[in-house]
């Protein structure tokens, strides 16, 4: 916590240095030493959120059900992108940094920090599975763990064993190795090898010139026990050579749940000397979206009140904003939260101030007379769109707001809606009913319940995109805009694609591409519900994208 | 010595009891007596009510020593190993009417006792030992935690209702007991040889079920994550679709299933098949068919299954069989056609070109066995130290059956039937009451305890006697080990000093 200020010196850490890795950026460490150095607060920043968007991508991969190999691709491809330096030195410098850093900002509370040990040790995982062979059996060997090789003997008790269980895994080769090594019975004496250090484990593995295995205690390999990929023997593992990763990931966790149980404890002294500085922007770390602008757009250009509907209809809604369209239809309110996240949804795809005041006026008329809705109701709307007050143009809300926002009840309960993420806020039934509407399958529903129950709700959002569209959803939703525009994408997409198939399509494409230069300029035409939408200039993917 | 102290608690707690209830004590001796007396009467008419029932239990027969001792694990005697686990282990009991009182602990078998015998719980949980006494945990907020706590397995009749051909529910009777005993042979087996685990207990759950509790210390002390490594160990059935059980098991298996499977194959042909009929009736034998993929080979052995034939009256089948098995015809219809179907099939696959196809063909015998009979689990029950699961010995509110242990290696020779109920035992002990003359307070003085020459004495006694004696055992061992230990180390510091 102290590295910022104290005197600069290298960083190295307690590990060894891999000779020959792959890529500089393979450079593998326990973090176990805190850096010292100077970081300029940019730096900081960029550090921290480079690495969650390595994290957060392994997440993801994982709770998609990625394959590992698929999911060992993704990691390399993404330290490349992410925490890769100018120099080798560069590299580890902004790896073991980001990581302190990340360690600080998610030591606060039990969620934060079992989050954070899941991804790092994923990563870890992954980037240690990269090293070679003889880097793994250093790394492993320089950890000093008290593992010992079996014998020969052990060796030629267990090689049936040894062997059902490598081919109940699917691995043949393995599995034929050792019953060949074992077969031709070449004896070296027994050769135990007390604490394997580096060179006893790499010698005896020359000398046996048979597979290695390490006999550890089970707790010490929960995952390859739980998946029953190891052999067990009065409450013994035999470790293969090649899953000595999971006790190093075992060793590496441990070691950094330690690490964030004593950071948890500096915390306070921590926020109390930092408070100015440092301390609000650690803090804001676990909250802040990774995805920079260069995201996905919404489409530029306008879109009136008078598409709303349309826009509904074809399901190019994220289920929050549909839920609280439907709701605003029936009940003709919404609460201020609601309206909110609503109205700052609609601006963010387009909706000029006045179609907005317009569109709401409207929705609000049955319950709410005009000059009762100028006077409640217009200043938010026109707050949003930074004409009242502080006069900011809002952006929209996240995705990551919208979850967190203190509902009470939300959209979930009868009457008006406060807004929220219904993946969260609505039951199991109550999210089966509103995906049905939206004719999802079965087995979407049911993969959507599932995440939503698993509290992953952003994950259930881009499964009812793919249910919904029949397209995959690649890049995650952070922002119901992002479901919107990747909607509206792939709605002009298969447009395209059907006007090139089709000539008629072609032509009925292009009328209503013409249709929108005519109602362009800025001509608003609030009342048109029928037919399709009227598109102002500039609103290309809308026009198309709308299902006629 | 030991006995004259619990003597005068038991004295003491006898009188906090009293004062308790805010009466003269020998008023509410009377009033027991009284009570005691004229139970069998009150018997006779309507039944003696559940709560006098369990405030009898509680008194006479519940084995509070026994169970005190196991769960403080000898370390009431040295609290400077592990300060809190006589006094953190936790109980949770639920009271008459559903109201659950969770986080109680005692400091002695005397205070459990008086404990007990006031609130009359209808059923008693054990939950894990926390770093502080539990009672004050308010007091320790984020430093409350459990640090150690058995680890257990659930499994409930109800999971394998799909397969039952006898009931379902809360049912269970010597028919279906086969899937509980084949359980716990390939449980057992695996927590003792692959884990190395020594001190197992099995209790009969008093109702559709049975509990494990490992107590070996490297077991009390496994962290949540490696408890649901053992779950995943230990499970095949991943779930059922269908009415099919997904298996999580390839072609080849680990050698802990093939051990499984050769006590799953020697259980199906003795006692699943011919005691659950599971192919006399179509409904059946039709979803055990599912298994096989292919279709000819299903419907032809379900078409000539169908006509019945063999002498056996479609419909009367398990009167059938049994009468065919009194009658000195051996084997079961419901062994002979699996004879059949498994030469069907392998007559099948040896006629299919490829073998791959094979053995495929030939695993979806395994899989229906395994589906069958591999045991089922309630996983969340094991996967977390903080579930509560309930205590050996209290009585199953529902049916009256105490919770008894059953002895892995004879758990084919066990009937849920013949379990002991708290009316009988209640009857038993007034019985032997009356024949012996003396009250209870004077066998109480004479050293006896209560449940003995009850029908609960061979439970306790089994409980004692291959639960907890070895348990104590390698509890002291390893007390003295870490003794030894310290001492150790206690000499070289001095040795370092005097340097």
């Amino acid at each position: 916590m102290n590295f910022i200020n104290s005197a600069p010196r290298p960083v190295v850490g307690g590990t060894p240095t891999t000779q020959a890795s792959k890529g500089p950026y393979l450079e593998l460490s326990m973090y176990k030493e805190v850096p010292t150095g100077e970081i300029s607060l940019e730096e900081f920043e960029e550090y921290a959120l480079d690495r969650l968007r390595v994290l957060k991508a392994i997440e993801e991969a994982k709770l998609r059900s990625k394959s590992e190999d698929t999911i060992q691709a993704d990691v390399e491809t993404l330290l490349k992108k992410h925490m890769q330096g100018s120099s080798r030195q560069q590299t580890y410098r902004k790896d073991v940094l980001s990581h302190h850093i990340l360690r600080l900002a998610y030591c606060r509370t039990a969620d934060l920090r079992s989050w954070l040990l899941a991804q790092e040790a994923l990563l870890f995982k992954f980037r240690f599975k990269a090293l070679g062979r003889q880097q793994q059996v250093e790394f492993f060997s320089s950890m000093g763990l008290p593992y010992h090789a079996i014998s020969d003997a052990e060796f030629e008790e267990l090689a049936g064993q040894l062997a059902a269980v490598l081919n109940a895994c699917g691995e043949w080769d393995k599995a034929k190795a050792v019953t060949s090594s074992s077969r031709r019975g070449d004896t070296h004496g027994l050769q135990d090898i007390g604490r394997a250090g580096a060179a006893a484990a790499a010698a005896a593995a020359a000398v046996a010139s048979r597979p290695l295995f390490y006999k550890v205690p089970f707790q010490a390999v929960p995952d390859l026990v739980g998946s029953r990929r190891v052999l067990l023997r009065a409450g013994q593992a035999y470790v293969g050579e090649d899953q000595v990763y999971s006790l190093v990931v075992g060793a590496f966790r441990s070691c950094l749940s330690a690490s964030l149980a004593e950071a948890a404890r500096a915390w306070g002294a921590f926020s109390a000397a930092e408070a100015d500085r440092l301390a609000p922007l650690v803090d804001s770390l676990p909250s802040r979206s990774v995805y920079g602008s260069d995201n996905r757009k919404v489409p530029v250009g306008e879109i009136s009140a008078g598409q709303l509907a349309g826009l509904v209809a074809g399901r190019h809604f994220p289920l929050c904003m549909s839920v609280m369209y439907e709701r605003l239809a029936s009940e003709h309110h919404l609460k201020h939260w609601g309206l909110q996240q609503f109205s700052l949804f609609l601006k963010s795809i387009g909706l000029p101030l006045e179609q907005a005041l317009l569109f709401f006026r409207q929705q609000f008329a049955p319950r709410t007379p005009g000059d009762k809705f100028n006077k409640e109701y217009a200043y938010n709307v026109r707050y949003n769109y930074g004409q009242e007050g502080k006069r900011q143009d809002w952006s929209e809300w996240s995705c990551v707001k919208i979850i967190n926002q203190e509902v009470g009840g939300a959209c979930a309960g009868a009457g008006e809606c406060n807004g929220g993420c219904p993946y969260k806020t609505y039951s199991a039934e109550q999210l089966r009913a509103a995906l049905s509407r939206l004719n999802c399958n079965d087995k979407v529903i049911r993969e959507v319940v599932d995440k939503a129950r698993g509290k992953h709700y952003q994950l259930a959002c881009g499964l009812a995109f793919e249910g919904i569209t029949g397209s995959p959803q690649e890049t995650g939703i952070n922002k119901p805009s992002e479901y919107y525009a990747s909607s509206i994408e792939l709605a002009t997409q298969r447009a395209a694609a059907a006007a090139g198939a089709n000539g008629a399509g072609a032509q009925q494409g292009q009328q209503q591409q013409q249709q929108g230069q005519q109602a362009g300029g800025g001509a608003v035409q609030p009342q048109q519900q029928e037919g399709p939408p009227q598109t102002p200039a500039g609103q290309r993917a809308v026009a198309a994208g709308i299902p006629a | 010595m030991e006995t004259a102290t619990e003597r005068q608690d038991a004295k003491r707690a006898k009188t906090e009891h009293q004062a308790a209830e805010g009466a003269e004590p020998m008023a509410v001796d009377d009033a027991v007596q009284q009570k005691d007396a004229a139970a069998p009467e009150q018997q006779q008419q309507t039944g003696p009510s559940m709560r006098f029932l369990m405030t009898q239990y509680y008194k006479r027969l519940f084995p509070v020593q026994q169970m005190f001792k196991w769960l403080c694990y000898g370390n009431a005697a040295t609290l400077r190993l592990t300060a809190a686990s006589a006094a953190g282990a936790s109980c949770a009991s639920t009271l008459e009417g559903d109201i659950f009182v969770r986080y109680q602990s005692y400091k002695s078998w005397t205070d459990l006792a008086t404990d007990l015998a006031r609130k009359v719980p209808s059923k008693i949980d054990i939950g894990p030992v926390y770093t502080h006494d539990p009672r004050q945990r308010a007091k320790y907020a984020k430093d409350f935690k459990p640090v150690q706590r058995e680890l257990v397995i659930d499994i409930d009749m109800t999971d394998y209702d799909e397969l039952r051909t006898c009931g379902s529910g809360g049912h269970i009777c010597s028919r279906c007991w086969p899937f509980i005993a084949v359980a716990i042979q390939v449980l057992d087996t695996a927590l003792r040889e692959d884990f190395g685990f020594q001190h197992i207990l099995w209790v009969y759950s008093g109702r559709r079920g049975v509990h494990c509790w490992v107590a070996d210390e490297g077991a009390r002390l496994l962290a949540d994550d490696v408890r649901a490594s053992v779950v995943g160990y230990l499970s095949v059935i991943r779930g059922v679709e269908g009415g099919m059980a997904k298996l999580g098991m390839g072609m080849v298996k680990h050698p802990a299933l093939e051990r499984a499977e050769r006590l799953l194959r020697s259980a199906w042909r003795q006692h699943l098949l011919p005691e659950q009929c599971l192919l006399d009736e179509p409904q059946h034998y039709n979803a055990l068919l599912q298994y096989i993929p292919d279709e000819e080979l299903r419907s032809s052995l379900a078409a000539k299954w169908a006509k019945g034939g063999q002498g056996i009256v479609p419909g009367g089948n398990r009167r059938a069989s049994a009468a065919a098995a009194a009658a000195g015809d051996s084997v079961s219809l419901s062994v002979r056609r699996w004879d059949e179907l498994e030469k069907a099939v392998k007559e099948q696959a040896s006629r299919l070109p490829s073998g791959k196809a094979a053995k495929a063909l030939e695993k979806s015998l395994d899989d229906i066995i395994f589906a069958y009979s591999y045991p089922r689990l309630d996983v969340e029950v094991t996967k977390k130290m903080n579930h509560l699961l309930k205590a050996p010995f209290c009585v199953h509110p529902k049916t009256g059956k105490v919770c008894v242990p059953i002895d892995p290696e004879a758990a084919w020779d066990f009937d849920p039937d013949d379990v002991p109920t708290v009316q009988q035992l209640v009857q038993e002990i007034n019985e032997q009451q009356q024949d012996a003359g003396a009250s209870p307070q004077q066998q109480q003085a004479a050293g006896a305890e209560g449940w003995q020459g009850t029908s609960l004495e061979p439970y306790i006694a089994a409980f004692a006697s291959s639960f907890l004696s070895p348990l104590a055992a390698s509890s002291k061992a390893a007390l003295n080990e870490r003794a030894q230990a310290a001492a150790a180390e206690q000499r070289t510091q001095r040795a370092d000093v005097s340097w």
